[in-house]
Formats: C-alpha cells, sequence, structure tokens
C-alpha cells in the first residue's frame, strides 16, 4: 500500500514538473537575409521571440538551417534567455543573430517548457519603405507528411512554394501542382536532413507561366509517413510585389496509383487503337500512365508520340522510342470527364510510313 | 469473467460509438476577420477572397457557411448560404461577403461547418492599390481550438506601420473582452468591450485608441482576454505599413493567464512619465455633472440634443458612453483625459472622469474610429471653458 503511494506521489510530481522538462521547438520555416545587389529583390526577417511566462525565465537556443545563398559550412546558433513577459525583437535575424548574410533558410527556436511564442515578418525593402508577409513559428505538429496549400495564384501573382525538413533524415518530395482538376504538373526535390528548398515561381518551373489563376492549389507529399515537413507558399501581386504567406494544411494521403502500361508500336497503342481496344480508365482511381516503345527491331524511324489530351490535363510527348518510355506519373480521372477522348501519335515519319502515322489514332474512355 | 464480458462489450461501445462520432461528426472553421468595403463606404476599400477545399479523393462534403456580420450595416438576421465541395475541389468565392451573402459594406467573421467532410478554408483581405494591383494578407480558416481564453499578439507595431486589433466570439454566451497593450514591461493602455455571442469588434490604430498614437515601436504585443475560461476567443492582429498600406495578420497564440492574485498592471500615462505621488485632492464646489454621450449612425448627441458640449475648467464630470445601434468607437480624447473605448450593441455603459483644467481650454473633436456604415467617421465636440 505505501509503495502504491509511493508511485502515484512520484507520479504526481514528475506531472508536475514535466511542462518544465519537454523541450519544444518551434520552426520558422522561412528567413532570409538578401540586401540589395544578392538578390533580384532584397529580402529580410524581423523576428520576435515571446516568453508566456509571468514567473519564470526561459532558455531559447536558435539554430539558423541555412539552404539558399552562402551558407556558413556549419549551422550557426544563438543561445539567449528571455525574461518573464519579455518580448525580444531580432531585426534582420539571420544577419544580426547568426551573421550569414545573403542566405536564407528555416530557424529552429528550441526552449525547455512550451512558453515561447514566435512571429516574424518577412519583407523586402523594394518598393520602400517595405511590404512583407507574417510568417508564423510552427510547432511540430504543424509539419504534415501530405500537406496542401491553396488560395494560389499566376498572371497578376506569382507563387513560390517552400518546404523545409525539419527530420534527421533526408527525403525526396513530390509537389503537384493542381488548377481545378489539371494536373499542371510535378516537381520533385530531395532535402536533406534538416534542411529546405523553395520554387520560385511554380507555375513557371511546371511549364505553366501563362497559366492565368487565382484558385490553384499544390499537395506537396513527403513519400514518408515518418517524415513530416513544413511547407508553405508565398503568393505575390506581381503589381505591388506584395506577398501573402500560405500555411500548409494537413492532406489526406495521396492514393497510390496504378500502372497502365501503354505498348506503343508503329502503328498502334495497345491499349488505346486503331487495331487495340480503347484505353479504360475510371473516375476516382489515380493511373501512372507509362507509354513504352514496343517496335520489333529493324522497323525503320521507331519514334512515336502522344497528342496529350488537354480537355483531361495530359500532357503530350514526341518521344516514345527503344528505351525512352513517356511516363505520366499521376492522373486521376474525375466525374465530369466521362466520356471518349481521342488521341493520336505525334511523330510523321513513324515507322517510315507518313501515311500509316496518319491513321495512328488511340481513344481513351473514362467511365 | 462476467465483468471481463461487460467490459469488452463496453469497449465495443465505445470504440463504435468513437467511430460514429467521427463519421457524424460536425468540424466549423472560423474567418476570423472577412469585409465587403466598396470605395466611398470606408476610409479605403477592402475585399475578401475566400477558397474552400475538400481533402476528399472520393467524398463530396456539404458546407454551410454562416456570415457573422458586426461592423456596418449588418443584416438582422445572419445569413448563410449552404454548397456542396466535390471531391479535391477548391470553391471560389471571390469578394465573398458580397457575392455569397449580398451584405456590401460590411465585415465580420464567417463560420464553416460540414459534416462528415474534411475543409480547409483560406483567404485573402486586400484592398486596391492606388497605381494597380492589391495589398493583403492571408487569413486562414481557424479550427476551435485556436480560440484562447487569452491569447498573446507579439510584433506590433507604431510609427512607420499602424495596427488593429480584433477578436471574435465564436461561442454562444456573451462576453467581456480585456485589450492589454505593451510596450516592454509598460502597459500602454487596456480596454474591456463586451461581445455578444457570435460577434466580435476590431479597434483601430490601437495605439492611437489608448492616447498612445506617439509611440515608435516595433516590438508591442497585446493580451486579448476573455472573460470565461468557457468561453475563448480568436484574436488577431492586422500590422500596417503606412506608406505601402501592406498589411501582416497576426493570429492570436495562447497566451499564459494572469497569475491568480495578481493585480491587473495598471497602465502608462500618454508620455510615459514616472508616476509621482498623488497630489492631495482639492476640494471640489459643485457636484458632479453627469453627461451622457450616445452614438448611432451617423452622428454624437450629448445629453440627446447636440454634437458639442461645454465643461468648465474645475469642475468634474462623470461621461457615460453608449451605442444606440451598431457598434461605434470613441476616438478618445487624451488630452483631457478620455481614453478610446468600443461601444457594443447591449453592453454596459462606459463610464470616465474628467476635472477639466486651466491648460486644456478650448476645442477638443472626436470622432467614430471603428467602421460602423456609410457615414463612418463623424465627429462631435467636448469645448473646455472657463
Amino acid at each position: 500500500m505505501e509503495a502504491v503511494g509511493r508511485s502515484i506521489a512520484l507520479a504526481l510530481l514528475l506531472l508536475a514538473i514535466s511542462p518544465l522538462l519537454i523541450a519544444e521547438t518551434v520552426t520558422l520555416p522561412a528567413v532570409a537575409s538578401l540586401p540589395p545587389g544578392t538578390a533580384a529583390a532584397p529580402f529580410f526577417s524581423d523576428v520576435r521571440v515571446f516568453n508566456t511566462s509571468y514567473t519564470l525565465p526561459v532558455s531559447v537556443t536558435a539554430v539558423y538551417r541555412c539552404f539558399l545563398g552562402t551558407c556558413p559550412a556549419a549551422a550557426p546558433q544563438a543561445t539567449f534567455t528571455l525574461a518573464p513577459r519579455e518580448s525580444r525583437a531580432f531585426d534582420d535575424f539571420v544577419a544580426t543573430a547568426f551573421d550569414a548574410p545573403s542566405s536564407a533558410g528555416a530557424v529552429e527556436l528550441t526552449s525547455s517548457g512550451t512558453s515561447v511564442r514566435v512571429t516574424s515578418r518577412l519583407y523586402s525593402t523594394a518598393p520602400v519603405p517595405t511590404v512583407g508577409m507574417f510568417v508564423p513559428g510552427l510547432r511540430s505538429s504543424e509539419a504534415h507528411a501530405v500537406s496542401v496549400l491553396t488560395s494560389l495564384a499566376n498572371g497578376l501573382f506569382r507563387t513560390n512554394v517552400g518546404l523545409y525538413n525539419g527530420n534527421d533524415a533526408g527525403v525526396t518530395a513530390t509537389v503537384r501542382l493542381f488548377d481545378g482538376a489539371d494536373l499542371l504538373g510535378v516537381q520533385t526535390v530531395t532535402l536533406g536532413p534538416r534542411a529546405g528548398t523553395q520554387i520560385n515561381r511554380i507555375f513557371d518551373a511546371v511549364g505553366q507561366g501563362g497559366r492565368v489563376t487565382t484558385n490553384a492549389f499544390a499537395v506537396v507529399d513527403s513519400g514518408n509517413a515518418a517524415i513530416p515537413l513544413f511547407t508553405y507558399a508565398a503568393v505575390i501581386d506581381n503589381a505591388t510585389t506584395d506577398p501573402s504567406f500560405v500555411a500548409g494544411a494537413e492532406d489526406e494521403p495521396v492514393p497510390q496509383p496504378q500502372t497502365v502500361t501503354i505498348n506503343v508500336k508503329a502503328w498502334d497503342f495497345s491499349p488505346g487503337g486503331p487495331n487495340s481496344p480503347a484505353l479504360m480508365l475510371t473516375v476516382g482511381t489515380t493511373y501512372t500512365l507509362v507509354f513504352h516503345n514496343v517496335d520489333t527491331p529493324g522497323t525503320p524511324n521507331p519514334r512515336h508520340g502522344f497528342s496529350g489530351i488537354s480537355d483531361l490535363g495530359l500532357p503530350a510527348s514526341d518521344d516514345i522510342s527503344p528505351g525512352h518510355d513517356f511516363v505520366i506519373p499521376w492522373f486521376t480521372p474525375l466525374a465530369f470527364q466521362r466520356g471518349s477522348h481521342p488521341f493520336s501519335c505525334t511523330q510523321n515519319e513513324c515507322g517510315g510510313d507518313p501515311e500509316q502515322h496518319r491513321g495512328m489514332q488511340g481513344i481513351l474512355v473514362i467511365q | 469473467m462476467k465483468t471481463l464480458v461487460a467490459l469488452r462489450q463496453l469497449s465495443a461501445l465505445s470504440a463504435l460509438a468513437l467511430l460514429f462520432s467521427v463519421g457524424a461528426r460536425a468540424d466549423t472553421l472560423t474567418v476570423p476577420a472577412v469585409t465587403s468595403l466598396p470605395v466611398g463606404s470606408a476610409a479605403s476599400p477592402f475585399f475578401s477572397d475566400v477558397r474552400v477545399f475538400n481533402t476528399s479523393y472520393t467524398a463530396p462534403v456539404g458546407v454551410t457557411a454562416v456570415y457573422r456580420c458586426f461592423l456596418g450595416p449588418c443584416p438582422a438576421a445572419a445569413p448563410q448560404v449552404q454548397f456542396t465541395v466535390g471531391p479535391r475541389e477548391s470553391r471560389a468565392f471571390d469578394d465573398m461577403i458580397q457575392s455569397a451573402f449580398n451584405t456590401p459594406s460590411t465585415a465580420g467573421a464567417v463560420e464553416f461547418t460540414s459534416s462528415g467532410g474534411d475543409l480547409r478554408v483560406t483567404s485573402r483581405l486586400f484592398s486596391p492599390a492606388a497605381a494597380g494591383g492589391t495589398n493583403g494578407m492571408f487569413v486562414p480558416g481557424v479550427k476551435a481550438s485556436d480560440a484562447h481564453f487569452a491569447s498573446v499578439l507579439p510584433g506590433l507595431a507604431n510609427g512607420a506601420f499602424r495596427t488593429n486589433i480584433g477578436f471574435y466570439n465564436g461561442n454562444d454566451v456573451g462576453v467581456a473582452a480585456t485589450i492589454r497593450l505593451f510596450q516592454g514591461s509598460a502597459l500602454l493602455g487596456s480596454q474591456t468591450v463586451i461581445v455578444g455571442p457570435r460577434s466580435g469588434t476590431q479597434l483601430n490604430r490601437i495605439f492611437d485608441v489608448f492616447g498612445q498614437g506617439a509611440v515608435v515601436t516595433t516590438n508591442a504585443y497585446a493580451v486579448v482576454e476573455s472573460s470565461s475560461a468557457a468561453a475563448p476567443l480568436f484574436a488577431y492582429a492586422a500590422v500596417i505599413d503606412n506608406v505601402t498600406a501592406d498589411s501582416s495578420f497576426v493570429a492570436g497564440d495562447p497566451d499564459a493567464a494572469l497569475p491568480a492574485g495578481d493585480p491587473a498592471p495598471t497602465a502608462t500615462p500618454p508620455g510615459s512619465a514616472p508616476p509621482s505621488p498623488t497630489p492631495t485632492p482639492t476640494p471640489t464646489t459643485a457636484a458632479t455633472v453627469v453627461v451622457n454621450l450616445t452614438a448611432e449612425q451617423f452622428k454624437w448627441s450629448f445629453d440627446g440634443g447636440g454634437t458639442s458640449f461645454v465643461m468648465h475648467v474645475g469642475q468634474t464630470y462623470e461621461v457615460h458612453m453608449k451605442t444606440l445601434d451598431v457598434t461605434h468607437g470613441f476616438s478618445g480624447l487624451p488630452g483631457i483625459g478620455l481614453s478610446g473605448a468600443a461601444l457594443s450593441p447591449g453592453a454596459a455603459e462606459i463610464v470616465q472622469t474628467i476635472r477639466p483644467t486651466a491648460d486644456q481650454v478650448g476645442s477638443h473633436v472626436f470622432v467614430c474610429d471603428i467602421f460602423c456604415g456609410t457615414g463612418h467617421g463623424f465627429a462631435g465636440n467636448i469645448q473646455i471653458a472657463q
């Protein structure tokens, strides 16, 4: 009985002091110190670190995870103590606290307890005096294996997408950009541990710079449920250069695609046509489409193409040749896309016979 | 053994209930600041573009959006719209207050409730720039867990910037919310605002409201505290560059509650001179005079009469302020000792006492500083005479 009492007392004691023992890390996923001349536009981060406790000081260790520009060899860090209710100001944090001008990255601020709040403003001094955006300090629970960034825009605006990997393991992440049902493009980025990257003008990066939209979205997938990422977008008005910070929100796991191989030879897609049956796909299922050349050896000009299907957002290719597959990694037909969609070969001389080439047309049926 | 079976049954029942509750759960996301203020209806035009996204790959989700209007000519009943968002659809609502709720020249919050689905809501609140383009800020749709009993808003600025502070009460009960503004350890001012259920307010130019318009800082912070731990509030600040009009949205973070037994801090007077000993009061020669100041769209009235009132040096006045219709803001007259105050419908009168002195003789003009409709900005006047 006495032992039980001691155990309970010990448990209560641990419970009481545990908030003081827990180390919490708050991450600023985007900070910069880019003076005029070091980048297309100058950018700086002013950071505020606040201790909510009315009674206890708190020690904070800030580590700069530089990944753009002139990065120091080792991650610079700064340790400081906040008095109760103190708000510590770090203007141009990257330069003043870490002496790492002309660089950008993320900052991890670790403290004992849970009393630290971190906010920042990332801003440009062009136009004068400033235009900028609020970048919050994020807790580890705000990193996600799959996240979605909405309200993305292009045309009157431009959009940059950023990722930070706050884990001790590297990861290859996939960024998929959508506008409605259209998959505009895919970018794959490899991130080391405690590293990140930013894809500037993502519409340009996926070859869709001419797209005009204010309602696109991006899905960032780390490909590993155990490796969540901090993600964000900066949507920038091209006229005023005013940026808005969009924080990544947790998204559903991306369905694993089902691979469909389309064997291509002179003068047929199989499945697809004209000699083989139509390519049948089902609404709601995600596919990877692999166009694979199967011309017999000795076939003259054994190179074919795929016209793409713009209504479905499927891209074109003019190179389906021996040893060179054309892959559409991710396609999910939607209900309104039901019906027959024709496509054709784009290589006029394929198989050495232009006349036969003209008849090399297939059908994709969404059911 | 019977006990074990019963426990297993109970456990299975609990699991089933949990499963069912997740499936039937209604989630609400709140965008705490939305507006549609066309050109001419406010000092600057402002609009909110909202996006609603369904994360499901397979199931559509039904959404009810309710507009909780609390600034401007609000309709009597909260307007609402219902819509369905398809799998992986991002639904766009440009100028949502106008296009979905048909309530231009107003501002407030929008609650998005869905059942059986998982939504993400984002928005941008922006103003068209004179030379083309827009300036704005991202305003996220926030979960109920993002409302706090006490919130802290760091990174507030004044001088080259201005700061507005707002909050939304998403509860079914009214609360008194206290806003305290700090610079370092100095309390610059505090104000208590009564907010009805599903209502909110915004205090524009918070430094001016507290008579601290001359303070130059980029490192102030504010604490917004609800009168009830059971009624947390969504708090935010908008920090605006005075030259570019670029705004940044600061989301309220959870703060520690003021320790029990600690008296609430008292404000540093404008000019931040250290407090001096309280002088022995001069005996008054007349009883305190009560003055009733009311606000309504779009005029101030003293004792039900004109927009101007004469006070005399040496006389003590008790000024009772209230609104007769929507929320208005008394901009304050720090030069004669009257602090700014938000006047909310149904709230208790704000009472302030002053005793004019000889060096205050003259005309003191005040305005409504909380947007209240197309005639917003109306002025009143207190004349101090010998």
